[in-house]
């Protein structure tokens, strides 16, 4: 579902359909980090995605109530020379976002993702979806 | 959406035919059937045909890889086919697009 809600969104944005499809792919990858590390691969963690849209961004907002992670150096995307199956997705979020944020809290994590709006698509007001 | 794997013998070859989204929920049967297709004696090559797949995940990637790698040290061919545009692309920006070997069709692969 949350798949095909976010391209629904990003094509609402203005985003064609292949830059749809990519950040259809960087919020997929988010959701499925949250569940692997934050939930340590449980299913029925809550996760809340937020987007808003406003002027020149697109912004997805990921809160969890998982654990932390204790090696932040994790986050980072690994060097792609070296032929390995793990740490791609992080990759592909950074490839595909223009800003990916991290706070983690005693009670919350948040992950906000960024996608800049095409310059002759910005919007005049605000709006969130929850 | 659930996924259909089937594992057909042609030519020597292992086709294994996914139809169906490579995620987390289902990439995990995705690399276990690629794994057995590689452990299996008598093939010399096994060959993934992503024509029914939309849509791949970094995990998916992964169990592709892992794929990769098995075969390389079992000397046995691996190849993927069929691949759509959206799969295509994630391949293209995990820069793995040149480490596989890629054929339009089961037909085309075979004949290689």
């Amino acid at each position: 579902m949350v798949r095909s809600v976010v391209g629904q969104l990003a094509g609402l944005c203005g985003f064609e359909e292949d830059e749809a499809r990519f950040i259809v792919v960087a919020v997929d990858e988010a959701c499925a980090n949250i569940i692997r590390h934050a939930y340590e691969g449980r299913t029925d963690g809550d996760i809340r995605l937020t987007c808003s849209v406003d002027n020149d961004r697109m912004e997805f907002t990921l809160t969890d109530r998982g654990r932390a992670p204790r090696d932040v150096a994790r986050l980072q995307p690994r060097s792609l020379e070296e032929l390995r199956p793990g740490g791609l997705g992080m990759h592909l979020i950074r490839s595909v976002m223009d800003e990916v944020r991290f706070r983690f809290g005693e009670e919350e994590n948040q992950l906000q993702l960024t996608k800049l709006l095409h310059p002759d698509r910005r919007v005049q007001t605000g709006a969130i979806i929850e | 959406m659930s996924i259909q794997i089937d594992v057909r013998k042609q030519e020597q070859t292992a086709v294994i035919n996914v139809v169906g989204d490579i995620d987390l929920y289902s990439s995990p049967q995705v690399r276990q059937t690629i794994l057995d297709a590689l452990n299996e004696k008598g093939d010399n090559r096994v060959l993934v045909n992503l024509t029914g797949v939309k849509y791949i995940d970094s995990s998916g990637v992964a169990s592709l890889v892992e794929g990769l790698q098995l075969a390389r040290r079992s000397h046995v061919r691996f190849a993927l086919c069929g691949l759509n545009k959206a799969p295509r692309q994630v391949l293209e920006l995990t820069r793995l697009i040149n480490v596989f070997d890629i054929f339009e069709t089961i037909e085309d692969a075979l004949k290689a």
